[in-house]
């Protein structure tokens, strides 16, 4: 390994550090919600503050996700792999959940940056 | 006569490489890591192409990996499906980006493999983007470019060690 690998290797972890806790920053305030989209156009708004159980139609079947202690999951879908239920709870925006067999994307937003967010798409 | 078996040499041995990056490709499909983040891999096909590379050059090298992601879909059923488009999106761009940094930058056979991983994730993450009609997801290449440092070093290293061991002679009448 030469001195060009490092600091290409530098130069990915800060780019990977960056892209993953840049939005976090964003979102320090405010209430905070679920979205879940399907195929790019909203389908569901959910509330974090209370703990329930909602369904959404995916491309390959029933979605269900799961709300509690402000956290959000996939709890069962229909896919080849079932990525998106291992995904596990997920609290902040940094990664969202992706259904991709199913067109379903679930993200935290929070109200605050739900303005910026719309001029970004 | 000489040149003909040089050619026929060279014609086997990248359908050699090409064979071993399908297995490995399948091989990959079916394991997946104990971390898990969906579309995460160790890379270990990519090994082949990078081999090609560096023992034949870019044509070889892009030879190998179209070959292998359109043989290794067909293989697994999964042809002109999603991840196909992910993966054929992920390895030309990274292979786009190797030739470039093969060409005209000093990195070695570990930082070209780590180049590969990265842009591997870029192209994947195009193709989601477009996919899902969603800017959000590029959050998701922070964990791709993250966990493609030790996959990039863990499999550059294997590609160091195999193309040592060619150059040496140690591999012989393959």
């Amino acid at each position: 390994m030469n001195k060009a690998d490092k600091g290409y290797l530098v130069f990915s972890f800060v780019l990977g550090i960056a892209l993953l806790f840049t939005p976090r920053l964003w979102q320090t305030t405010g209430n905070k919600y679920a979205l879940v989209e399907y195929h790019g156009s909203e389908v569901l708004r959910i509330d974090l503050e209370e703990d329930a159980s909602y369904e959404v139609q995916g491309d390959l079947g029933p979605v269900v996700i799961e709300v509690k202690d402000r956290k959000v999951r996939v709890e069962k879908e229909e896919s080849p792999y079932h990525y998106c239920s291992m995904q596990g709870w997920v609290e902040y925006s940094n990664v969202p959940i992706v259904c991709l067999p199913n067109g379903i994307i679930v993200k935290i937003m929070s109200d605050k940056s739900s303005g910026t967010d719309t001029i970004v798409q | 006569m000489k040149s003909s078996k040089l050619t026929t040499r060279r014609l086997t041995l990248v359908t050699m490489l090409t064979a071993m990056a399908i297995i490995a490709n399948l091989v990959e499909s079916a394991v997946t890591l104990p971390i898990v983040f969906p579309g995460v891999r160790l890379g270990l096909a990519n090994v082949f192409g990078i081999i090609a590379l560096y023992m034949f050059g870019e044509k070889e090298m892009l030879g190998v990996n179209l070959m292998r992601v359109l043989l290794a879909s067909l293989l697994s059923g999964r042809i002109f499906g999603y991840p196909f488009f992910m993966s054929l999106t992920g390895v030309m761009i990274s292979s786009i980006m190797v030739i470039i940094c093969k060409r005209w930058s000093p990195l070695s056979v570990i930082g070209i493999n780590c180049v590969s991983s990265t842009f591997h994730g870029v192209g994947q993450i195009i193709v989601v983007m477009f996919i899902m009609q969603s800017v959000e997801v590029i959050m998701y290449l922070g964990i791709m470019i993250l966990l493609g440092i030790p996959t990039g070093l863990l499999t550059g290293y294997i590609a160091q060690m195999i193309l040592k061991r060619f150059r040496k002679g140690e591999v012989k009448n393959v």
